[in-house]
């Protein structure tokens, strides 16, 4: 417990950590150091546990993606509230719904009954439930998004980005390297919570070859990408496109084999100098973005834990809508 | 009347029970695919053997145990043919060729996950080099191409290139025997058999 709160915490500003620790693999931290989408992110795992998984992960640049260290405090921001690494505890009590789910339907009470009858969820201060070898908690909230659960609501909601009377968008992500290949974003929640918005392309990178998935409700199952994961949208074989589908022999407009995925390398979602597209249909997800997404999704959660498996996936843009 | 209701109850039962165990006796259950992943990583012959006893009967079984047979044994006409008679013949089929490396059960890890994912990004390529092997299968090799590059993912149309250069002469006749408007399809969305070139490209990674 000592020992994953030292490795979780190094006692300096997040910002400063980076070429503090860069040369410290001896003493057990790696450090990973990226260029991003949103500036520079990092990573820091610690082997002086055991532990081949990422301890903490962070984007310098923004703390849409990781918990950014108060300068002031040295506690960790965790949207939610502050974690205290010297006393291995939150600052604030957990907001999480549970005063509402004990008033709440039948649902609602059976998550409540649940709640209750642990007795380290009334110590609101824990940090996942005192268990911090082996649970993370990255929206600061509870475990939920990191398991394979299937009372825990993991919704992706695709929409457009929003954009000026000119056209050109003027949401957070203007000016950041290849934000403007992707036309949308992909707002993740956990049983209705905010875990992060990320950047995504929902069109083919040749619209002459391959067609555009219809604005709709999907369900999700984890999949394997190569050797990352992704989301496949279900039906498998039948997911509706806003026209003919120029990969089928019959024209019909269907899509198949549809996944939610990283882009390709450097932000890149067009067709490379090899003929291959980025995307054939599928929703990418921004390069650099991607860890974040899976970890807010609970697809790769850090601490090692069994991933969700199932997802909602809502398309809801312009693009995706039929003429 | 009593006993006309206790019939219909009985025969809904007996109904329920036979589509319950075609269900279970399609989809796998999550020790099965365990056995599968262990399949799709065997190092030997004699390893994937034992484990395809544990693996069920499913379709996909047969074609993890199939795909990783010829594999290990590269040469194996046997186990190419074992392989040729697993290509898909219908959607679910398809689905299942899609699918290898998703979610099939709440237990499975993503190590298997992997493991079955890894084995069914190479079907294209093991199938290439089955049919190569065994040429009679040509016809059902090559019908199959244009319903598998709708996989956005599937390489098959690029595997497909070493099969159209290697057995030339009977890829071409393969291509032009089917019927005028699958031809036409395949020669300019699929593979260009003149050059052996592969037009259906599959997404980067």
């Amino acid at each position: 417990m000592e020992q994953a709160s030292s490795a979780f915490s190094t006692g300096v500003p997040a910002l400063a950590a980076i070429p503090q620790l860069a040369g410290n693999s001896r003493r057990g931290f790696e450090l990973l150091a990226s260029t991003s989408c949103l500036g520079s992110s990092f990573a820091i795992s610690s082997n002086t546990l055991g532990l081949s998984t990422s301890l903490y992960e962070g984007d310098a640049g923004s703390r849409s993606t990781g918990k950014e260290r108060d300068t002031e405090s040295g506690n960790d921001y965790f949207e939610a509230r502050y974690y205290s690494s010297s006393m291995g505890r939150f600052m604030s009590p957990d907001p999480l719904p549970w005063l509402d789910w004990q008033h709440g339907d039948k649902d609602d009470q059976k998550k409540f009954g649940s709640f209750i009858s642990n007795p380290q969820n009334f110590n609101m201060y824990a940090y996942v439930n005192n268990n911090p070898l082996n649970k993370t908690d990255p929206t600061g909230m509870n475990a939920c998004g990191t398991n394979s659960d299937s009372s825990c609501q993991v919704t992706v909601t695709i929409q457009d980005r929003s954009k000026d009377s000119n056209g050109h968008y003027n949401d957070q992500y203007t000016g950041v390297k290849g934000e403007s290949n992707y036309n949308a974003t992909a707002s993740v929640t956990v049983n209705g919570k905010d875990a992060g918005t990320f950047l995504v392309k929902t069109t083919p990178s040749d619209s002459s070859s391959a067609a555009t998935i219809a604005n709709g409700t999907y369900s999700g199952t984890l999949t394997v990408h190569g050797s990352d994961l992704a989301i496949r949208l279900q039906p498998t074989n039948d997911i509706p496109t806003i026209g003919p589908n120029p990969s089928r022999s019959d024209g019909a407009s269907m899509a198949q084999g549809i996944l939610v995925h990283k882009a390709g390398g450097g932000n890149f979602t067009g067709v490379g100098s090899d003929g291959r597209p980025v995307s054939a249909g599928c929703q990418v997800v921004c390069t650099s973005q991607y860890g974040a997404f899976k970890q807010a999704t609970g697809m790769s959660p850090s601490d090692g834990s069994a991933p969700q498996k199932h997802f909602t996936v809502i398309v809801d843009t312009q693009e995706n809508t039929p003429q | 009347m009593r006993m006309r209701w206790t019939f219909k109850w009985l025969v809904g039962v007996a109904v329920c029970f036979a589509s319950c165990r075609a269900l279970l006796a399609q989809e796998p259950n999550c020790g099965e695919i365990a056995a599968m992943a262990r399949m799709a990583r065997a190092k030997s012959s004699t390893t994937a053997a034992a484990e395809r006893q544990k693996a069920g009967d499913s379709y996909r079984a047969q074609v993890v145990f199939a795909a990783r047979s010829l594999e290990l044994r590269l040469g194996d006409k046997k186990a190419a043919v074992l392989l040729l008679n697993l290509i898909p013949q219908d959607d679910g089929q398809h689905t299942t060729w899609m699918t290898m490396g998703d979610s099939l059960c709440d237990a499975e890890s993503v190590d298997e996950m992997k493991s079955l994912g890894a084995l069914g990004d190479r079907l294209p390529h093991d199938l290439a080099r089955a049919v190569l092997l065994v040429p009679d299968k040509l016809p059902e090799y090559v019908a199959y191409a244009p319903t598998s590059v709708q996989d956005p993912h599937s390489d098959y149309a690029v595997q497909m290139q070493t099969v159209c250069r290697g057995k030339h002469a009977e890829f071409v006749k393969t291509v032009e025997g089917l019927p005028t408007d699958q031809r036409d399809w395949f020669v300019k969305h699929v593979l260009n058999p003149d050059g052996c070139h592969a037009l259906a490209l599959p997404e980067a990674e």
